[in-house]
């Protein structure tokens, strides 16, 4: 991957030894003086056929020895003809010499010093004024494996990496088409990540173009770790609990969102895609909903659908009819129900709230923990205290039932944020309706459609297609519409396009 | 001041619940004692009075596209008398707000948290909604249309739940004392029906291209259906005991029993008559804060919404003191002060409009959604 140099000073170095000077030797110097303290970075001497000695820079780790030897040192020392007479070297006999594809050449300090720390190797022959830049860059990088978080049992199995390179690739394989435009902004003031920011040009509107790049050359961030740095950076309200950016791991995924118009945010070293702009339905929408046949993805989003509900207000229903509206439950039901609280001591608000926060701790114990020991926590947790604290009378058995199945629910969520921010806001409704029964649940939804009414991601309202209401994306929200008939109302709307621009285009002769 | 604008199928939904949310919450009840078994009549009569306020509301919106029934009145009347008759409409805007409030807060305190405070009830729904209006009218438009499919579900379905324990001949006699009665009953539907002119204040926000009358005479429609419908449902069901029921729809819902399923749902029916409510209290709340605002000249209405709305909860515990007070005003001074002002006031105001323009003093927009520049 070519770093473009950004206008960015290097702060870090100081300010007496970032000078070019026309000697190569007293550049080389100065390096040396930068990079004082720096074992990893290599400083190569050597000569030319023609006796004149030269100094090659890298990092250790981010070249390829092979490459260097086979096309830079050996042409230069055993094949470099000088073209005049003069005793300094030539910029056009060196580039004749080395054999080396990428090779560019640059005058100033700040050029030279980010290009190296990117990966290139630094070629500076002492008597010359210009200093060789030479891509052979080969570092250890994580293959592309099946992203974990975004598992399908139908479809492409690759994901992104930590590698910008990679990812670039992964999606330029996938839409090979010269409109995909892949454009580079450096951001983090020490960092020096690099960010591109991929559209399809034609398809992403250019308002929401110029909004994304507005947003990140705003960034003044010091580090930028993973693509998390940058989207709390991007997002509209940043005090709204609902993530605003969609996350993908898939390239697949990135790319039918890039077919759509939207833009996609690759951050350098995160393996996580940002898109924007995220709507509510995308987030209920898996990949696998388009790979499989089209009513199984209509009936798994109407589960989708449900089970939101479920995860948002399943725990707040019950606590607020369990407390206040018991004659909702049938007779039958409400007796074994009765049966089972009898011993319990707490009332039904505390016992929620008390399960809830323990699936919520063993839920995190079971992310953070090594692989081999979390299933030791979830048999202890789920079975053991699951079991333990019903005949404890701690809690009453429909009251753990409810809450499994809310964790099943909310996990039943494609987007891991979404459901992070489900999970969190089901708390506070089960607060008001412990207070104020279902009027208190009622209220908490309503709070939060409202929230959600004025939620925008990059202008876009975020329930757009619901509210505003747009009939002609009910056919990927109410249903999962096959395939082919996509394909053919869009070209019978091109068909009708083309008519009209072209009646348009009459009405403009008989105008003219 | 209002940044947000609103579609016509927007509009319409939020006047549809705006207006029809309470209705049926009390009308079939106060209409049944004085029309008895021929109370299914009622809203038919009430309609008309629909009709002419969104005549008329539509007529001034021509005249004066840009501004509500407070910024007009006071151009029209001049600066004292519109000013009076400013704060009189700012009065009973408040008035009615406090008591549709107080409607809710009945309703919930007196079928379901059975030992909670009014008053905690009341500040808990004016503080949601007074967050959603700070949102601004294009929230509400949104919540209307997404609620209205509910809403408008459940009109339905409850009827067709209870056609097990209707009896269709409790309808009989029909017009056993002649129109009389029907006519007596038919105040209070009208009642509901003239604060149709309200939309006047929410005119100035809309956008789009669809017909204004269209969109503004079906939610007079829907409501006349929803009203002859649960009225018919409840005369069924209950026969004259109607008016014996405060909330008689409520009730009816109760008898709900199929197949041992679905039973006992009046808890549903209460929750989407709170979203309902919702739409109510906040539009109503939203009209009085705009309403200030326009008449004190206050350029941002937002700093207004949360005093505002603690003076609702004042005017909804200080109103009346019981519920069957609040039928008695239903029925008497508040019916006369609902008419002066949301049919005759108008009037008036449509009136020296239309003169003025004979004269030359005001230009009438043909089609006031297309662009002046002509």
């Amino acid at each position: 991957m070519i770093i473009v140099p950004s206008a960015m000073p290097l702060q870090e170095a100081s300010d007496a030894n970032m000078v070019w000077s026309s000697e190569g030797k007293e550049n080389v110097k100065n390096l040396e003086n930068i990079f004082h303290h720096c074992s990893d970075i290599v400083f190569f001497s050597f000569s030319f056929q023609g006796g004149q000695q030269a100094s090659l820079i890298y990092v250790d780790g981010m070249v390829d020895n092979l490459q260097i030897d086979e096309h830079v040192i050996e042409p230069l020392v055993t094949r470099y003809e000088q073209d005049s007479e003069e005793d300094g070297v030539t910029v056009e006999s060196v580039r004749r010499t080395l054999t080396a594809v990428k090779v560019k050449t640059h005058t100033t300090m700040q050029e030279v010093v980010e290009l190296m720390l990117s990966g290139m190797t630094i070629l500076i022959p002492h008597q010359s004024d210009t200093a060789f830049s030479i891509e052979a860059i080969q570092f250890d990088k994580r293959s592309v494996t099946e992203p974990d978080a975004e598992s399908v049992v139908r479809g492409p199995r690759d994901g992104f990496v930590e590698t910008m390179q990679s990812n670039t690739s992964l999606l330029r394989r996938r839409i090979r088409s010269p409109k995909l435009k892949i454009q580079p902004i450096k951001r983090g003031k020490l960092t020096h990540t690099t960010i591109n920011l991929v559209y399809m040009e034609g398809l992403a509107s250019e308002q929401l173009l110029e909004e994304v790049k507005r947003r990140l050359d705003n960034i003044t961030l010091e580090s930028i770790l993973d693509s998390g740095y940058v989207e709390q950076c991007l997002e509209d309200n940043p005090y709204s609990p609902f993530p605003q950016l969609l996350t993908t791991e898939r390239p697949d995924v990135a790319s039918s969102h890039l077919l759509e118009g939207r833009v996609v945010i690759l951050v350098d070293g995160s393996p996580v895609a940002l898109i924007a702009p995220a709507l509510w339905v995308s987030f209920l929408q898996s990949p696998e909903d388009y790979y499989e046949r089209h009513f199984f993805g209509t009936i798994v989003r109407w589960l989708r659908y449900a089970s939101i509900f479920v995860a948002l207000l399943g725990p707040s229903i019950y606590v607020a009819v369990i407390s206040y509206h018991q004659e909702m439950i049938p007779t039958a039901l409400i007796l074994t129900m009765a049966k089972a609280r009898a011993q319990v001591p707490f009332p039904a608000l505390v016992e929620a709230l008390l399960m809830e926060l323990m699936f919520e701790a063993l839920r995190e114990a079971g992310a953070r923990l090594p692989k081999q020991v979390g299933s030791a926590v979830s048999i202890v947790g789920a079975l053991v205290i699951g079991q333990a604290a019903i005949s404890a009378g701690l809690v009453s058995a429909p009251m753990v039932m409810v809450v499994a199945i809310t964790g099943v629910a909310s996990f039943i969520v494609p987007h891991y944020n979404l459901g992070i921010s489900v999970r969190l806001l089901r708390f506070p409704i089960i607060l008001l309706s412990g207070f104020l029964g279902l009027i208190g649940t009622m209220m908490g939804f309503i709070l939060l459609v409202t929230h959600l009414l004025t939620l925008k991601s990059f202008g876009v309202p975020y329930l757009t297609g619901v509210a505003p209401f747009r009939s002609s994306m009910m056919k990927d929200i109410l249903i999962r519409q096959p395939v082919w008939v996509e394909n053919m109302t869009k070209e019978t709307d091109q068909m009708q396009n083309a008519e009209q621009s072209s009646d348009k285009a009459n009405q403009g002769n008989g105008l003219g | 001041m209002e940044q947000g604008r609103i579609t016509w199928p927007q509009l319409g939904m939020l006047m549809y619940l705006m207006v029809g949310a309470t209705s049926v919450l009390i009308v079939p009840s106060v209409t049944a004692k004085y029309a008895h078994q021929d109370l299914w009549m009622t809203p038919f009569i009430g309609s008309v009075v629909g009709f002419v306020a969104i005549y008329m509301a539509l007529r001034l919106y021509r005249y004066y596209p840009n501004q509500s029934i407070i910024q007009y009145g006071e151009h029209l009347l001049g600066k004292w008398i519109g000013g009076a008759a400013n704060l009189v409409w700012l009065f009973f805007l408040w008035q009615n707000t406090g008591v549709i409030l107080r409607e809710y807060g009945e309703f919930i305190v007196g079928s379901v948290l059975l030992r909670t405070p009014q008053s905690v009830v009341s500040i808990c729904l004016i503080f949601v909604c007074a967050l959603a209006i700070r949102g601004g009218i294009e929230v509400l438009g949104k919540f209307a249309l997404l609620i209205t499919p509910l809403f408008l579900g459940f009109v339905i379905f409850i009827p067709l739940l209870l056609t097990p324990e209707m009896d269709v001949l409790q309808i009989t006699p029909v017009l056993e004392n002649g129109w009389k009665p029907v006519l007596k009953g038919s105040i209070l539907p009208m009642e509901w029906f003239m604060e149709y002119v309200l939309v006047s204040f929410m005119l100035p926000y809309a956008t789009g291209q669809q017909s204004p009358w269209r969109w503004l005479s079906l939610p007079i429609i829907l409501m006349l259906g929803t009203m002859v419908l649960l009225n018919l449902t409840c005369l069924f069901v209950f026969g004259d005991l109607t008016s014996m029921y405060t909330f008689s729809v409520f009730n009816a819902a109760k008898y709900i029993s199929l197949g041992n399923i679905i039973e006992h749902i009046e808890a549903i029916v209460m929750v989407l008559w709170i979203m309902g409510g919702f739409v109510q209290i906040s539009s109503w709340y939203y009209i009085l804060v705009i309403g200030t605002a326009q008449s004190f000249h206050i350029r941002d209405y937002r700093p207004l919404v949360f005093p505002i709305g603690i003076l609702i909860v004042a005017m909804s515990l200080w109103i009346v003191n019981d519920l069957s007070e609040m039928t008695k005003l239903f029925a008497t001074s508040g019916a006369v002060f609902a008419a002066v002002v949301q049919i005759c006031y108008p009037a008036l105001l449509l009136l020296i409009a239309w003169w003025k323009h004979k004269t030359g003093e005001t230009k009438y927009r043909e089609r006031p959604d297309s662009p002046s520049a002509t």
